[in-house]
C-alpha cells in the first residue's frame, strides 16, 4: 500500500463562544498518501476550510483552537510541534492555495518580491536566484510575458491570472502536499477549467499530495482519488470517487449527487436537500443528518452512528445506521475501521 | 504603457476592486481630485504651505531683526513702519512672529512625529500579537488617557525640567497613546486580509507579516492623524511656553509671546493678538487639512 503524506486522527477544533465552546470539527479521521488527490466534499459551514487550517495551524487569529487529535505529516504529528518549527513546514513541506484569488495577493507589493520571499526563506535562494526560480515558476503556471509580470502589480492581473500566481508561490518551494481550498470557486467557469488542469499537471509532475476542498461534484469526479464527505463537523462517507459516484451510501452523499443539474435530463425542479446544516451548538442527539434525511428511523434519533465500514467492501466507510444495520445490534466497538 | 487599458481588457471581475486594489498612480490622482474638491481643506492645505515657506526661509523674511530692541518705539501698535506693532523692548512684532514659525512647526512637528511613530509601532505590536501584551500596552495607554492631556505634559516637564526640548518630549508621551489605539484597531481590521493569511500560509516571519503586509494599510490612517494632531501639538507647546515651561522669554515663541505680552494686556493689547492669531490660524488650519486628508482618503467617500 501507498505510503501516508498525512494522518488526521480525531482531529477536533474548538471555537469559543460567549464562555462556552463549539465543536467545528469533531474527531474527523482522514489520510492522504503520496502523489494522491484526497477531495474534501461538504456544504458551506461543515468544517472543510476549518479542517485545512487546522492542518497548517493558521487559527490563531481565530477563536479557534485545536482541542485534541494529532495531525501527522510524514509521521510528524503538527500539532505538537513549535510555532517556529511549524513556519518551516508552512510554504514549504505544505503550501495553501485559497478561495479568493482577488485579495490573496498584497495590493501593494510587486508580483516578484511576493513570490521570491518563500523562495529566499525556505531554499536559502539569494534575491536574484530566487528572482529567477519566481520567473520559472510563473511560466510553470502558463503566464505569458512571465518576465514582465514579475515587476507588476496584483491589480495589473485578471483573477485566473492571480490565482495562478497563487498557484506558483503555493508550488515555488516544492510542497509535498498542497492543500486547495475551492480553488476555483471564485473564477469563471472557463478558466476553473484551465485552472484545474493546471493544478492536475503540475500534480502529477511533481508527484505531489493534494487536499482538495470544495462544495462542486464536477470538480472532485475531475479531480480526485478518493472522497472524504464531511457533514456538520464530521466525515459521514468516505470511498473511491468511482465508488461515492457510482453507489453513493450515505443518505447525505446521494443528496448532493441528485442535486447537481444533469444534461440532457429534463427536471422541472433541481433536487434539494431539505432543510439547514444543524447550528453546532445545539446538535441533534443521534445522528447530525437525520432530521433531514429522507429514511429517518427511531434509532438515528436516538444514537449516533459510527463511521464504520460499509458492509461486504474495502476501503469504504459510511456513517449510517442502513449500511451497518447487522453490525449496529452487535455493539458499537466491534469492527471499527481502521485503514492501513 | 497605460496600466487601466490592460487589465479593463481582460478582466471582468475588476470592476468591484476597492480602492486599494487600484493603480497606484489612479490612486494618487484620485487622492489629489478629492482633497482639491474640499475647498476649504485646499485652502488650509496652502496655508501651511506659506507657514512652511515662512519657516525656513524665516530670517531672510523678516523686516527688522527679530531681537533688535528700539528703545524709541515701545509697544506702539500697527503702523506702517511696524505692521504688527513693537513689543515692551520695541522689537517688531512681525518679525518675531516670522522667526518663531520656525520654532513652533519644529516643536509641534518633531512631538508628533515622535508619538507618531512610537504609538504606531506599540499599536502594530498590540494588534497583531494579541494576548498578554496588547493588554499591557492598551491598560498602559488607558493610564495615560486618564489624565487631562496638559496636566500630564505639565507633570512631564517639572520632572525634566523646562525646556523646548522637554516640551518636545512631554508632547510626544501624551500623543501617543491615541496613536496606539487608532493603529491597533487598523492592525485589527488589517490583519483580516486574505492576503495576510496567505503570507503566513507560505511561512512568513512575524516581523515580515507587520512591516510589509500590515503596516502598509495602516499608512492612510498614520498620516491623517499626524495631521489631525499637530494643531493640538502647537496648543499645547504654546501652553507650556505662555506658562513658562518650554521656550525661554527670550526666545520668539508665539506662545512665549503671549506670556510676555499678557502683562500689558491693558495698555498694549496688539503684543498678545498678533501670537494669538497667528497660533488660532495655524491650529485651524492643520485641522481642517486633517479633515480633508481624512476624506479625501476615505475610499468610501465619493466625489
Amino acid at each position: 500500500m501507498a505510503s501516508r503524506l498525512l494522518e488526521v486522527e480525531d482531529l477536533t477544533t474548538e471555537f469559543r463562544r460567549d464562555g462556552g465552546s463549539v465543536k467545528a470539527v469533531s474527531g474527523i479521521n482522514f489520510h492522504i498518501n503520496k502523489g494522491e488527490v484526497l477531495g474534501l466534499v461538504g456544504e458551506s459551514g461543515c468544517g472543510k476550510s476549518v479542517t485545512s487550517l487546522s492542518i497548517m495551524r493558521l487559527l490563531k487569529d481565530t477563536p479557534g483552537r485545536i482541542a485534541g487529535g494529532a495531525v501527522r505529516f510524514e509521521g510528524t504529528d503538527l500539532t505538537r510541534i513549535q510555532e517556529k518549527e511549524m513556519r518551516k513546514f508552512r510554504g514549504n513541506e505544505l503550501a495553501m492555495i485559497f478561495q479568493e484569488p482577488m485579495t490573496s495577493l498584497n495590493p501593494v507589493l510587486r508580483i516578484g518580491r511576493q513570490l521570491e520571499e518563500p523562495i529566499m526563506l525556505h531554499l536559502g535562494y539569494s534575491r536574484k536566484r530566487a528572482r529567477e526560480h519566481a520567473i520559472h515558476m510563473l511560466k510553470q503556471v502558463g503566464i505569458p510575458r512571465a518576465e514582465d509580470v514579475v515587476d507588476e502589480y496584483p491589480h495589473q492581473l485578471s483573477g485566473g491570472m492571480r490565482q495562478r500566481v497563487m498557484i506558483a508561490m503555493a508550488m515555488s518551494c516544492g510542497p509535498k502536499l498542497l492543500i486547495a481550498d475551492e480553488p476555483t470557486t471564485a473564477l469563471d467557469v472557463t478558466i476553473q477549467a484551465q485552472i484545474l488542469d493546471l493544478m492536475k499537471r503540475l500534480k502529477e509532475e511533481q508527484d505531489m499530495g493534494m487536499l482538495l476542498i470544495t462544495h462542486d461534484l464536477g470538480v472532485v469526479a475531475e479531480m480526485c482519488d478518493r472522497v472524504v464527505v464531511m457533514y456538520a463537523g464530521r466525515v459521514v462517507e468516505e470511498a473511491s470517487v468511482k465508488d461515492l459516484f457510482e453507489n453513493p451510501q450515505h443518505p447525505y452523499t446521494r443528496g448532493l449527487i441528485q442535486s447537481v443539474p444533469k444534461l440532457r435530463q429534463k427536471v422541472r425542479r433541481l433536487a434539494s436537500i431539505q432543510g439547514n446544516v444543524p447550528d453546532l451548538s445545539a446538535m441533534p442527539p443521534g445522528c447530525k443528518f437525520a432530521p433531514r434525511c429522507a429514511h429517518v428511523m427511531q434509532q438515528c434519533l436516538e444514537r449516533e452512528p459510527e463511521l464504520l465500514p460499509v458492509a461486504g467492501q474495502t476501503e469504504r466507510t459510511s456513517r449510517c445506521w442502513l449500511t451497518q444495520t447487522d453490525k449496529a445490534e452487535g455493539g458499537e466497538d466491534d469492527g471499527r475501521y481502521t485503514a492501513g | 504603457m497605460d496600466n487601466n487599458t490592460t487589465i479593463m481588457g481582460t478582466d471582468s471581475q475588476g470592476a468591484g476592486i476597492t480602492l486599494a486594489a487600484k493603480p497606484a498612480k489612479g490612486r494618487v490622482r484620485e487622492f489629489i481630485h478629492k482633497f482639491c474638491q474640499q475647498r476649504v481643506a485646499l485652502v488650509a492645505g496652502i496655508f501651511i504651505i506659506l507657514l512652511a515657506i515662512i519657516a525656513i526661509f524665516g530670517p531672510h523674511l523678516t523686516p527688522y531683526d527679530p531681537n533688535e530692541p528700539d528703545y524709541d518705539a515701545l509697544m506702539t501698535g500697527p503702523s506702517a513702519a511696524h505692521w504688527a506693532g513693537t513689543d515692551e523692548y520695541g522689537r517688531d512684532i512681525l518679525s518675531r512672529l516670522i522667526d518663531g514659525t520656525r520654532l513652533t512647526l519644529a516643536v509641534s512637528l518633531s512631538s508628533v512625529l515622535i508619538a507618531a511613530v512610537a504609538g504606531t509601532v506599540l499599536g502594530l505590536l498590540s494588534g497583531y500579537y494579541g494576548g498578554w501584551l496588547d493588554r499591557l500596552i492598551m491598560r498602559g495607554s488607558d493610564v495615560l488617557f486618564s489624565f487631562p492631556d496638559l496636566l500630564l505634559a505639565i507633570g512631564i516637564v517639572a520632572i525634566l525640567g523646562p525646556g523646548l526640548s522637554n516640551v518636545v518630549i512631554a508632547v510626544a508621551v501624551f500623543g501617543t497613546p491615541s496613536f496606539a489605539r487608532i493603529i491597533r484597531s487598523v492592525t485589527l481590521s488589517a490583519k483580516e486580509n486574505l492576503f495576510v493569511e496567505a503570507a503566513r500560509s507560505m511561512g512568513a516571519r512575524d516581523a515580515r507579516m507587520i512591516w510589509k503586509h500590515i503596516f502598509p494599510q495602516t499608512v492612510p490612517s498614520v498620516i491623517v492623524n499626524v495631521t489631525m494632531k499637530i494643531g493640538g501639538a502647537i496648543l499645547a507647546a504654546s501652553s507650556l511656553s505662555f506658562l513658562g515651561m518650554g521656550a525661554k522669554p527670550t526666545e520668539p515663541d508665539w506662545g512665549a509671546m503671549l506670556s510676555m505680552g499678557r502683562d500689558y494686556l491693558s495698555i498694549a493689547p496688539h503684543i498678545v493678538y498678533f501670537p494669538g492669531i497667528a497660533i488660532f490660524l495655524a491650529v485651524l488650519a492643520f485641522n481642517l487639512v486633517g479633515d480633508g486628508l481624512r476624506d479625501a482618503l476615505d475610499p468610501k467617500t465619493k466625489n
